[in-house]
């Protein structure tokens, strides 16, 4: 099942909103497509809007790690905006170690950009 | 007393429909005082256990019945999913997750998580075979009352 993705450019960093409200193993290949199809032109430092996405199942976050993976050794990637209920996940996951989650989008911006400056 | 609430649902072996199921279950436990966090961790449990029975037990093909049965008692929920597919019993395979490297992040696992999961939100999670079929069974009690209804049942 697809699942629409917004994609926008804040100067050298990638906006990824996902609009559907689940990232799951209806929706993950969809998802994997659209932003591995996005990393392959060139953006590397990516910062992921959960603001819509109300669920995620294992193959959603699996699909998250993916991505993360694409970016990982020569980008950087964070995620902003998961709600209370997604964030639960994460963090039994432990996968808020691996990626930062920033509260909205400004400081998701501003932490990444500051991360490129100390490049 | 009120007897224990139980709710039975029967989809076809389609991936799409699992997520539907989910939000049935949210749509239950909304009526009770469970918070969204336990309600959502509920959801999950069932959805993972929903995608296995399909992707593993049926190889993802359609046409194949999958059963949900979701009983609520008094502080104690119980989901059972049922099947005719392959016997799959994972609940034996790796079910730590946490023990990685954030600095490896190639070793970061993307699937596989769905029984750790399952096991980390609900206190009991048990797989066997009833009546000829797979039967995964789990459980998640709760401090307080959720609802009124029977003692807590032995499983």
């Amino acid at each position: 099942m697809d699942i629409e993705i917004s994609f926008t450019q804040q100067g050298s960093i990638s906006i990824i909103k996902p609009l559907g409200k689940s990232l799951d193993a209806s929706t993950n290949i969809s998802f994997k497509k659209q932003t591995a199809n996005w990393v392959s032109q060139g953006h590397a430092i990516l910062l992921l809007d959960l603001n819509e996405v109300e669920f995620i199942d294992s193959s959603g976050l699996g699909s998250i790690i993916s991505l993360f993976k694409l970016v990982a050794d020569h980008g950087k990637m964070g995620i902003c905006n998961t709600q209370n209920t997604v964030r639960s996940l994460f963090h039994l996951t432990r996968m808020d170690r691996v990626f930062p989650l920033y509260p909205n989008e400004a400081v998701g911006l501003s932490a990444l950009t500051s991360t490129m400056n100390n490049k | 007393m009120d007897k224990n609430k139980i709710v039975q649902f029967s989809i076809e072996s389609n991936i799409n429909l699992a997520p539907l199921l989910g939000r049935a279950i949210q749509g239950i436990c909304n009526s009770t005082p469970l918070d969204k966090i336990e309600i959502y961790q509920i959801q999950l449990c069932i959805v993972e256990a929903i995608n296995n029975v399909i992707l593993h037990a049926y190889d993802n093909k359609p046409g194949n019945k999958v059963e949900a049965h979701f009983e609520l008692g008094p502080d104690y929920i119980i989901i059972k999913t049922i099947d005719t597919g392959k016997f799959d019993n994972q609940l034996g395979l790796r079910d730590d997750f946490t023990s990685f490297d954030p600095d490896h992040y190639q070793d970061l696992p993307e699937s596989g998580m769905g029984i750790f999961i399952m096991k980390s939100y609900m206190d009991k999670v048990e797989y066997g075979i009833e009546d000829g079929k797979n039967v995964v069974t789990m459980r998640k009690n709760f401090k307080e009352k959720i609802v009124s209804g029977n003692p807590p049942k032995d499983f």
